[in-house]
């Protein structure tokens, strides 16, 4: 009998270790992510603090971007962002209304999820290649504004039809039964109830989508950008000038103390934009959130 | 003797009551099961038709059937007719949705939009037809009073339709039904998520109500139906076992399949 009672403690005494060893190892796992956060925004602001002044904000690149500001890759980039919004916001949102309302087969669900994730898994670059050889070598666009919003909207558009589908989705069923129950069709369904529900979930997945989307580099920077002499531009068929593509060509010019430092204020306000889509996004979530409950 | 008898045949003909709908040859699958088998029934005018029958029986997707409801679920398939004043409702060129407005439906449970309380009144309504301001008031007052509503809430129409009580919300729904003007009226079970005293508030009415509408009610309380019934039907594993007039099938059925089930609410099928 003792010796089952000791074999008993020693299972417990086990069953306790790992516990804690358990646990150690999350508290290591989130003290990691959170210390990578906080170095990497900390050397961003502490570099790029410097550099930033209303006249860093409100006056265009000079001398290759090595004096000057950002006044123009910030209108740049912001321009990008919002055509690829208009872009690919309708596209998503129909899509992912046919897929939560009209796709009712389990296999073409699935066919579907892979298109949408697959798309959502091609390398940037690689949508940079294919904008650079079929819309400007092939139909000859030129370097331009509209071809780098197209490309941009078809990077994001599998985050927002994701998102918009999982919003709709989660409608519960009675909402429609009931409305088609009131002599509603389809239609009138799709607009007046699930719409007006699930529309926060879809604009939060376009704020999400723009804030990857504002930070992207390699998918513009043969099709829709130039470095220096780009104001504001005066058509879609225009190249624009933006903030990622301008840090990478500062940081290009690393022996030059001037210019690594733009490109530390450069960084520092991409980073605020992305975190002004990021935030939005996290407030039109929650009002979503308390919509459906 | 025979002049006895064709006398109580005249009285009788007079008496029987104008079907609004009939069921003919009805069998329903989803996918492979096989849920409703070769159902005849006919729904009396102006009536309550309480359809009882354990879990599983059927009771809900023949309901579910007679405004084509089901239409949205997968795999469902149906063959033979149901009938609404001798038209099919299973033809193509039926309206499905105009169906759905003259053949009502009130849930399980009650559904309110996130909507005022006006708005819910009005939201099947005003997609038939355009209202102005009058209409739309007129509308929500008159059918308000029909569920006993409008004491409790004419002076918050505007107020979110969510704040009112589960047994309200429900009274809003038969209210937002009934806005509609439909020649029947499909309830599935419409106090079974309700407190005892909302559920009589909601027997009562439809007392009230089947002086204007044909109503189709389904409940697993068999108190309840010998309460409000006219006509009966007893539905056991996707077969009616028993239908005719309420009092007289709880009085004394003919199937012992029922007297077992109205008595001990038990079933063997």
């Amino acid at each position: 009998m003792p010796n089952e009672n000791t074999k008993q403690q020693t299972v417990f005494m086990n069953r306790k270790n790992i516990d804690g060893v358990f646990k150690g190892t999350i508290w290591l796992a989130f003290a990691i992510c959170a210390a990578l956060l906080f170095f990497l925004f900390g050397v961003i602001i502490f570099k790029g603090v410097a550099a930033i002044s209303f006249g860093f904000l409100l006056t265009a690149a000079s001398n290759f971007g090595a004096s000057g500001g950002v006044l123009y890759q910030i209108i740049g980039s912001i321009l990008l962002v919002l055509t690829a919004a208009l872009i690919s916001f309708p596209i998503a949102l129909g899509t992912a209304i046919f897929k939560s309302e009209y796709l009712k087969n389990d296999r073409w669900q699935k066919i579907s999820n892979i298109f949408i994730y697959g798309l959502n898994g091609i390398p940037s670059i690689i949508f940079g290649i294919f904008g650079l050889i079929f819309f400007v070598n092939f139909l000859g666009t030129g370097v331009s504004w509209f071809v780098g919003s197209i490309i941009l909207a078809m990077m994001i558009l599998p985050t927002i039809t994701l998102s918009a589908y999982q919003t709709i989705n989660s409608i519960p069923s009675i909402f429609r039964e009931n409305s088609l129950a009131l002599g509603l069709n389809k239609w009138q369904v799709i607009t007046k109830v699930l719409l007006p529900q699930g529309i926060n979930g879809a604009i939060t997945g376009l704020l999400i989508g723009l804030a990857r989307a504002i930070g992207e580099t390699a998918p513009i920077m043969f099709i829709a950008t130039a470095f220096s002499g780009v104001e504001i531009p005066n058509s879609l068929l225009e190249p624009v000038a933006s903030l990622p593509t301008h840090i990478l060509a500062l940081a290009q010019q690393a022996t030059n103390p001037a210019a690594l430092q733009n490109a530390w204020g450069a960084s520092f306000v991409l980073i605020l934009l992305v975190m002004l889509f990021s935030c939005s996004a996290l407030i039109f979530r929650l009002r979503q959130k308390s919509k459906t409950t | 003797m025979n002049q006895e008898a064709l006398k109580i045949f005249t009285i009788k003909k007079k008496v029987a009551p104008k079907m609004c709908m009939t069921v003919t040859d009805l069998d329903v699958w989803i996918n492979d099961t096989h849920i409703l088998n070769n159902l005849q029934i006919s729904f009396p005018e102006k009536k309550i038709t309480c359809i009882v029958g354990p879990s599983g029986s059927g009771k809900s997707t023949l309901i579910r059937s007679l405004n084509r409801i089901n239409d949205e679920v997968p795999g469902f398939r149906t063959q033979g007719t149901v009938a609404l004043n001798g038209n099919s409702i299973f033809e193509k060129s039926v309206d499905v949705a105009d169906l759905r407005s003259r053949v009502g439906m009130v849930f399980q449970k009650p559904c309110v939009f996130p909507k005022s309380i006006s708005e819910n009144v009005l939201f099947g309504i005003q997609h038939q037809k355009k209202l102005d301001k009058y209409e739309k008031l007129q509308i929500v007052e008159e059918n308000l009073k029909v569920v006993s509503l409008w004491k409790e809430v004419s002076h918050r129409l505007n107020d979110p339709a969510s704040s009112l009580s589960i047994g309200q919300q429900q009274r809003l729904c038969i209210a937002r039904t009934l806005a509609l003007k439909p020649e029947v009226i499909l309830l599935d079970e419409p106090t079974s998520s309700l407190d005892p005293v909302s559920a009589r508030a909601i027997e009562d009415m439809m007392l009230t109500l089947k002086e204007q509408y044909t109503l189709i009610f389904v409940t697993h309380n068999i108190g309840q139906a010998k309460r409000i019934a006219d006509h009966l039907i007893f539905i056991c594993d996707g077969k009616v076992i028993e239908q005719g007039n309420a009092s007289a099938v709880f009085s004394c059925p003919t199937n012992s399949q029922t007297r077992a089930y109205l008595t001990d609410e038990f079933c063997d099928c």
